[in-house]
C-alpha cells in the first residue's frame, strides 16, 4: 500500500513535471477593445503641397469593374500600395486607418484605397475577401503590371517582388507610405508606417474644418 | 517488478527531457488570422532563454504548414524589405521578442487559413537538436501590436 501510495505521487510528479516542462504558459487572450476616445496631440505639423506626385489614374476595382480615383472626387482619402498575401504591414496599416476614422468619427466620409502592387495574385475577388476584413469603406484596386507600376510612378512608391525559382509563396518589398489625399485629389500628407493612430487622426482632421 | 516501474518512470521524464528544452520559455504566442482567408500567417512569440549559454533558433516545423520560415522586416527610407533568415541567436539570460515588423515566423502553405479562436502547434527547432513544442493562438491583429 505504502509503494502504491509512493509510485502514485511520483506518477504525479512526473505527469506536472511533464506538463509543465511540455507546455506554455496561456498566451494573452485577445485584447481589450479601446472604446474610449484619446486625447489627439495638439502640435501637429501643417498640410502640405506635394505638387509632383499624386494624381488621377484608371485601374480596375474589387468588383471588376473600371475605376478611376476622381470618381472619389468630394471625398478625402487614404491611399495605400500593398498586396493581400502581405503578412504584417498591410493589416497593420488598414486596422490603423480604421482606427484614425473611428477616432475623428469619419468612417462615413472617409474612402481607403489599397492599390495592390501583386496582381497576378491579387484578383478582384481576392482583393474583395481581403479587404471586407476591415471594417471601413475600401477600394481595392488591381490591374496590369504595366497599369500597376505608372501608378506606383505616379506616387513616387516603389515595390519589388521576391520572386525565388522554386517557391510558388514569395513575398513583396513595398514603399509603406500612407497618402492622405484631400477632397480634390491632391497629396496633402504622407504618414509614415511608425506614426500612431492618434498622430494620423490629428493630421487628418485638419482636412475636416467641423471637427473640433 | 517496483525497479521496473521506477525505471519506466525514469524513462518517461528522460524521454520529456530530451525532446523539450524546458530551459527557453517562449511567452505570448500567437497567430495573426490572415485576412482574405490566405493559408499563410505570421507567428510572433518572446523567447526567453534562462541559461547562462546562448541558443539559436534554427528553425521550426508544424504538422499544418508545409514550410516554417524565420523571417526579418526592415524598414529602410519608407521601404519595408522582408528576407528570410537562418537563425535567431537568444543570448544568454536574455530574451528576443519575435513582433510585427520585426522578426517572426512565416508559416507559408497552412492546410488551411487560421481562424480566431483556433491554436496551432509549432514546435522550434534549436542548434544542437533540442525541440520545443507550443500552442500558438489566433487572434486578430491590430493597429497597437
Amino acid at each position: 500500500m505504502q509503494t502504491k501510495t509512493r509510485f502514485s505521487l511520483l506518477l504525479l510528479l512526473c505527469v506536472s513535471t511533464t506538463f509543465f516542462a511540455c507546455s506554455e504558459s496561456p498566451p494573452e487572450g485577445e485584447e481589450a477593445e479601446l472604446v474610449a476616445k484619446v486625447e489627439l496631440p495638439k502640435q501637429v505639423p501643417p498640410l502640405k503641397d506635394y505638387g509632383g506626385i499624386g494624381g488621377n489614374f484608371a485601374l480596375t476595382d474589387q468588383q471588376g469593374e473600371p475605376f478611376e480615383l476622381s470618381q472619389l472626387a468630394g471625398r478625402p482619402l487614404m491611399l495605400f500600395f500593398g498586396y493581400t498575401y502581405c503578412p504584417d504591414i498591410c493589416p497593420v496599416t488598414l486596422s490603423k486607418m480604421a482606427r484614425v476614422y473611428e477616432l475623428l468619427d469619419i468612417a462615413q466620409e472617409m474612402q481607403t484605397v489599397f492599390v495592390s502592387v501583386d496582381p497576378e495574385r491579387d484578383t478582384p475577388e481576392k482583393l474583395s475577401d481581403y479587404l471586407s476584413y476591415f471594417a471601413m469603406q475600401t477600394v481595392g484596386l488591381t490591374g496590369s503590371r504595366e497599369e500597376i507600376d505608372a501608378v506606383v510612378k505616379k506616387y513616387g512608391a516603389h515595390y519589388d517582388l521576391n520572386k525565388e525559382p522554386g517557391k510558388s509563396d514569395y513575398f513583396a518589398d513595398h514603399s509603406t507610405y500612407t497618402y492622405l489625399v484631400d477632397r480634390e485629389g491632391k497629396v496633402r500628407f504622407l504618414f509614415r508606417h511608425s506614426d500612431t493612430p492618434e498622430y494620423m487622426a490629428a493630421v487628418t482632421r485638419q482636412l475636416f474644418a467641423d471637427k473640433p | 517488478m517496483e525497479k521496473a516501474r521506477w525505471l519506466w518512470l525514469l524513462f518517461l521524464l528522460a524521454a520529456c527531457a530530451e525532446k523539450q528544452i524546458d530551459s527557453l520559455v517562449v511567452h505570448d504566442v500567437w497567430v495573426r488570422e490572415p485576412p482574405g482567408g490566405h493559408p499563410i500567417a505570421a507567428a510572433y512569440m518572446r523567447l526567453e532563454n534562462t541559461t547562462d549559454q546562448a541558443l539559436v533558433l534554427v528553425g521550426a516545423e508544424s504538422a499544418v504548414v508545409e514550410r516554417v520560415e524565420i523571417h526579418e522586416m526592415k524598414h529602410q527610407d519608407g521601404k519595408m524589405s522582408m528576407r528570410q533568415v537562418e537563425r535567431i541567436e537568444i543570448p544568454a539570460k536574455s530574451s528576443v521578442v519575435l513582433k510585427p515588423s520585426g522578426l517572426h515566423l512565416m508559416l507559408i502553405g497552412m492546410e488551411q487559413a487560421p481562424q480566431v479562436g483556433e491554436s496551432v502547434e509549432l514546435t522550434l527547432h534549436l542548434e544542437g537538436g533540442a525541440k520545443k513544442t507550443i500552442q500558438a493562438i489566433v487572434r486578430r491583429g491590430s493597429y497597437a501590436d
